[in-house]
């Protein structure tokens, strides 16, 4: 089925980008091909119909291969983000430590300086769970939790972590899953600003509550957020090893921690990514060297 | 947006530029560490009163343990890849089992002191398996002498961390290998005796397919599912962000630079045809 509107999509629109969106290059062109677009019409693309706003309504073929090829707006990204996040933090809320956040903030922030991806502002949150696990939303809403922040040693292995989760947003890994299992032209007509409560019809499109968090990604996303994130941490003069170093970490874990549960159900096992890092990047950060910071690094109380 | 614009394409030319740069510094992988202040010697002195309150938190820790974790503060190069060093949350209530391995509670990687290779051997050392067939050197550097080959699969003795590096002991060899060419723990290669945990989902063969599986506690997809919207939380969420004025000042404070490092490739074995966002 999936694949079937992908066809449809690719025969309607030829848009040469959709095979090697997973490149950074051509993610990157992508991503700027997007604001391009933004900046003329929300639902322009090469789609030979007239296709305005009010046509989204309908879900037809033709909707179907604008919302694969031209996802979500920034400010549809945004409120999908506030909506998953609000939702998880329904679940579980922040630790209540605001030096601790606050520094969360500082450090993912700064990482996210070395994204690329200025165009949303970036919120980062220490959830008070004993879980080890680290989540992203989209438009930049990103998530640690207290178990996972309290096996780390320094300022870089924080740093990436939260680039792994950069990644997953500058990727757009959550939206691509919305795009394909939900495709759902609501949000387009919907263009309500942005509440401060919850959002009816982005709910509608997640799921329930924040499901979309536990639902996991390919295999493939991951590995991919993990070279990605990896790069982020160096490029913010940290030492790149920092996520390798967690990976570590958790693969020397017992097998069946029920903390790592729900990190194991959404994720490859940590070897499985050490191995796919490995691959990856041999010998090319070996003259790579920055920081751990680690004299700063806050501990939890 | 079109600042935004400008910085990707910025970035990617600077992605391009830099693939340029990356000239072959013979024993680069060292002065990462080295050269950083902070990691070095100096340091260590700052860093001592964090390890104390570390252990003073952990009580309930075995000796050896504490032992490891003393070993910790002296070791210049960070994050000991052992389970021993890191802090067991003393709160974490679902966990079952004894919080890590006790084997490989006991050994911490007691790293090269002051930076300096190749480290000291301590009193025992981390399982680990090798995840690709690789060579031991003689130094934490490609350009230093190979001392021995070790097969994918291998077990060895990880005893040291150095930036990119572990000292490792495989067979009566020992020497310098990279640390993502090995996993901690003696799961073997893929998940530590844990295919019940993985699931299928370890296989290399089918890359588009979605992780999934398992038996969950602690924090659980139904707890995702049945969670709903927090207002408040979400506002008090959104308060605490920081300006990138704020955080680029942050990053000073530490000396943090940017620096101009290229986009890995993807890697080949693990590449589909297909992307995985079309399946």
């Amino acid at each position: 089925m999936k694949r079937k509107m992908i066809a449809m999509a690719v025969s309607l629109v030829a848009f040469s980008g959709v095979a090697g969106a997973f490149d950074l290059g051509k993610a990157l062109e992508d991503r700027v091909k997007q604001e391009l677009e933004k900046k003329t019409q929300p639902a322009q693309t090469t789609e030979p119909a007239p296709a305005d706003s009010t046509a989204t309504k309908k879900i037809d073929t033709r909707q179907l291969g604008m919302t694969l090829l031209t996802g979500y707006s920034v400010e549809e990204e945004v409120r999908i983000g506030r909506q998953v996040a609000g939702n998880m933090l329904g679940a579980v809320p922040l630790v209540r430590d605001d030096k601790l956040q606050n520094y969360v903030n500082l450090v993912g922030n700064w990482v996210a300086l070395q994204s690329g991806r200025s165009d949303i502002s970036w919120h980062f949150g220490v959830l008070d769970t004993e879980d080890i696990n680290a989540f992203a939303a989209p438009g930049g809403y990103i998530f640690v939790t207290k178990g996972l922040y309290r096996r780390l040693n320094n300022e870089a292995e924080l740093a990436g972590v939260l680039a792994h989760e950069i990644a997953h947003v500058t990727q757009k890994h959550h939206l691509k899953v919305l795009r394909q299992s939900s495709v759902i032209g609501a949000l387009g007509q919907a263009a309500s600003k942005k509440a401060a409560g919850s959002d009816p019809v982005v709910q509608n499109l997640i799921g329930n509550g924040a499901e979309i968090m536990a639902r996991g990604l390919d295999k493939n996303a991951e590995y991919e957020a993990d070279r990605i994130g990896m790069v982020y941490a160096a490029r913010s003069g940290y030492e790149p090893w920092g996520l390798p170093s967690v990976l570590q970490d958790l693969a020397g874990l017992p097998a069946k921690d029920s903390r790592t549960g729900l990190l194991y159900k959404t994720h490859p096992h940590p070897a499985e990514r050490l191995a796919a890092l490995g691959e990856a990047v041999d010998g090319r950060l070996d003259a790579v060297g920055g920081k751990d910071a680690a004299s700063r690094f806050y501990r939890l109380k | 947006m079109k600042p935004a614009t400008v910085l990707l394409i910025a970035a990617l030319a600077a992605v391009l530029g830099a693939c340029g740069d990356r000239s072959e510094e013979a024993g680069a992988p060292a002065s990462g560490p080295i050269a950083e202040a902070p990691q070095a010697d100096p340091t260590i002195a700052a860093e001592a009163p964090q390890a104390d309150p570390t252990i003073a938190a952990e009580a309930p820790r075995a000796d050896a343990t504490l032992t490891a974790e003393a070993t910790r503060a002296d070791t210049t190069t960070s994050p000991p890849v052992a389970e021993a060093p890191r802090t067991e949350p003393a709160t974490s209530p679902p966990v079952a089992q004894a919080p890590p391995a006790p084997a490989t509670a006991a050994d911490s990687p007691a790293a090269a002191p002051a930076a300096a290779a190749p480290a000291s051997q301590p009193a025992q050392a981390a399982p680990g398996t090798v995840l690709r067939a690789e060579n031991l050197y003689s130094e934490p550097a490609s350009t230093s002498k190979v001392t021995a080959s070790v097969a994918k699969g291998a077990s060895v003795a990880i005893l040291a961390r150095q930036g990119g590096w572990l000292r490792v002991k495989s067979g009566n060899s020992t020497g310098w290998i990279r640390l993502l060419s090995v996993r901690a723990g003696e799961g073997g290669l893929g998940g530590a005796g844990i295919g019940d945990v993985v699931g299928a989902a370890t296989t290399k063969s089918d890359p588009t397919r979605v992780v999934a599986v398992a038996g969950l506690r602690g924090l659980n997809e139904e707890d995702l599912k049945q969670a709903s919207f927090n207002e408040a939380e979400l506002a008090r969420m959104e308060a605490l962000t920081v300006t990138p004025a704020q955080a680029r000042s942050f990053a000073a404070q530490s000396g943090l630079a940017v620096a101009r490092v290229p986009d890995l490739p993807k890697p080949q074995a693990a590449q589909p045809a297909s992307t995985w966002g079309t399946d």
